[in-house]
């Protein structure tokens, strides 16, 4: 486990000489995060980070959809997380933290790929996908704040990430010293990355068997009494191909380790007639479940399901350029969701919208041009909303 | 397009290829055509190495090195003529997410260019929504989410036509082999396996080879592309994306 202090302030925004398709970007130092809205992180992806590419941008907008940007050097699936006045965010060297002033936190490693970042008590927590090596499979996690940070490596291969108060958990197969055989198929282990214990996870339980299921992206799982929760399509043996099976909740309980399929239907009880893509690419995110309702968007329907029952209705259609085009992002809040409709990578064609979840209104909705931020080799990842917007 | 060894039809091609970019070799011998097309679709490869890989090959099956360059050229300038099916991407378009696989195993091959030649990109399923990648020398291989991976439009996911057990060990061999291994940049010349260093086409037939015993190079030769893995006999196209 190591300890990073902060070794620099104040990062100059760096400008893209002789790039004729530049975005606007200021000096951070002169950027007031109360003046923006919303937050979005713009990256090569990793593939392309591994062969030399090396800008990307956190983009703020305001309500007028006027942006600014700040050049990073990218970090592939970065996510961003918006509080107390501060903007959290990271590239393939540093993790940052946006207030008065900007705060570069460096890293030990360089990382191209960030499978989680949470909300903390004390600050963020990141996990970054740093890969196979000849033991195992290992993540870096990084913890603190605007004063310093803590990086740790953990054991696993998470396919889902989710925080549960103050603690990270991860879901993985076994991997490396979790696993007993390599012949016999594999385990599922629950641990907790954060709070560390020895400067490494805890174990919370490991199955006794695998779990045949195929999830969506749940890297940023909700977490509901002590419980997370995510879509997947549960399959009949581990085998079997990810078009068979029935929708469901993995809901896997953070102090016990007991694991729970909850079926996925509607309210006459037969099974919920979504195809197993768009289940598999469905959203949800950390602020999905609100009294005891997990709200996710397929296609573009958003839906509610009753974690207790797993019953399924479908509450509003959000107005989407291109539905199922993986450009657009979307950030549940208390009631709320907010929608960056982004129609392609030109950047042309992009709006936020917040709709009201009981009433299906759209109660904002920003016009915004991306273009100069967004391309081929530019992908949208992260997004996040100023809570104090209203 | 495949020329034959003529020298109206290579001086042609070295003329094409003098537009396309850098590499031509200031050496103006016929095969400096062949040399300068191998050089554009494997950069980072030198023309010393591709003539000393031509010399040995051209020993150990009893040609030429002007044969054994036509061969090698010849396979590679298929690969790219079996890629043209994809459009060249502009700015703003041709991103879509890659979105997951039937099964653990099954391959998907996305357009790739180099210099203008598209010659594609090989992946294997590590399990139904997640593919493994390695980055090359300075990182380690790692798996990343299949749903969250944007690839180029057009590009196809297929299965081979083994049994299921036998797609799970080509992927376990491929991601267990892969760990630390450098970028292979050579294409001409990769069919080995076990091996040092895989790229994308290499590591897919390589385990493949190894799991099952098949041979998913459709067009056999010293050199296995993306495309020839996607058109051989016992590859099926499943799904296009979008």
């Amino acid at each position: 486990m190591r300890i990073q202090r902060v070794i620099t302030t104040l990062l100059a925004m760096t400008v893209l000489a002789g790039c004729t398709s530049a975005p606007e970007g200021g000096d951070p130092a002169d950027i007031r995060v109360g003046d923006w809205v919303m937050a979005l992180v713009v990256s090569p992806q990793s593939g392309d980070l591994s062969n030399g590419a090396d800008t990307g941008y956190l983009l703020l907008a305001d309500e007028t959809g006027r942006t600014t940007t700040i050049a990073t050097s990218g970090m592939d699936m970065g996510g961003v997380i918006w509080r107390d006045g501060r903007i959290f965010f990271n590239d393939t060297e540093s993790d940052y933290v946006l207030a008065d002033e900007l705060t570069d936190l460096p890293r030990d490693s360089r990382q191209e790929y960030q499978q989680g970042m949470f909300e903390v008590a004390a600050g963020f927590v990141s996990v970054y996908n740093v890969g196979f090596d000849d033991t195992g499979y290992r993540h870096l996690v990084v913890a603190g704040d605007a004063s310093g940070t803590e990086q740790w490596t953990t054991e696993g291969m998470y396919r889902a990430l989710g925080n549960c108060g103050d603690e990270v958990f991860g879901i993985s197969e076994a991997t490396g010293k979790y696993v007993a055989s390599e012949n016999d198929p594999k385990p599922e282990v629950l641990t907790r990355l954060y709070p560390p214990v020895d400067g490494a996870e805890k174990v919370v339980t490991v199955t006794e068997g695998p779990i045949a299921t195929v999830e969506a992206w749940s890297l940023n799982a909700p977490c509901s009494e002590g419980s997370i929760f995510f879509v997947s399509q549960e399959l009949t043996d581990v085998d079997a191909a990810a078009e068979d099976g029935r929708p469901i909740l993995e809901r896997w309980d953070t102090a016990t380790g007991e694991y729970r399929a909850i079926p996925l239907t509607d309210s006459a009880g037969e099974e919920l007639s979504l195809s197993p893509t768009s289940v598999l690419m469905s959203h949800f995110d950390q602020s999905s479940i609100q009294d005891g309702i997990f709200h996710w968007i397929a296609d573009d329907k958003v839906l509610a399901t009753d974690v207790s029952t797993g019953i399924t209705e479908e509450l509003l259609t959000v107005d989407l350029t291109s539905p199922g085009n993986g450009l657009s992002r979307f950030r549940f809040a208390d009631g709320e969701l907010h929608v960056l409709d982004i129609g392609d990578l030109s950047g042309e064609s992009a709006s936020l919208t917040r709709y009201d979840l009981a009433t299906g209104d759209q109660k904002v909705r920003i016009e915004l041009d991306l273009t100069g931020v967004m391309g081929s080799s530019l992908i949208p990842r992260g997004l996040a909303i100023n809570p104090d917007w209203a | 397009m495949i020329l034959k060894s003529s020298g109206v039809a290579l001086a042609a091609l070295a003329l094409i290829v003098a537009s396309a970019g850098p590499g031509l070799a200031d050496d103006v011998s016929v095969a400096t055509a062949q040399v300068s097309h191998l050089q554009d679709v494997n950069p980072g490869v030198s023309q010393s190495e591709i003539l000393a890989t031509a010399t040995e090959l051209a020993k150990e099956n009893g040609l030429t090195v002007d044969e054994t360059l036509q061969r090698m050229y010849d396979e590679s300038a298929a690969s790219v003529s079996s890629a043209t099916t994809f459009r060249p991407m502009k700015e703003g378009e041709g991103q879509v997410p890659l979105g997951p696989g039937r099964n653990k195993g099954d391959i998907f091959t996305s357009p790739a260019s180099t210099v203008g030649f598209q010659h594609g990109h090989d992946g294997i399923y590590y399990n139904q929504n997640t593919i493994v990648e390695a980055p090359g020398t300075s990182s380690n291989s790692r798996s990343i989410s299949a749903l969250t991976l944007m690839v180029g439009e057009g590009t196809t996911k297929e299965s081979v036509s083994v049994s299921q057990t036998q797609r799970n060990a080509a992927a376990d061999y491929a991601y267990n082999n892969m760990r630390g291994k450098p970028y292979n940049l050579v294409f001409f010349n990769n069919k080995q396996v076990p091996a040092s260093k895989y790229n994308c086409s290499q590591l897919v037939w390589g385990a493949y080879l190894m799991a099952t015993g098949i041979d998913l190079d459709s067009n056999g030769g010293w050199g296995v592309y993306p495309y020839d893995v996607r058109n051989s006999s016992y590859t099926t196209t499943y799904a296009s994306v979008p």
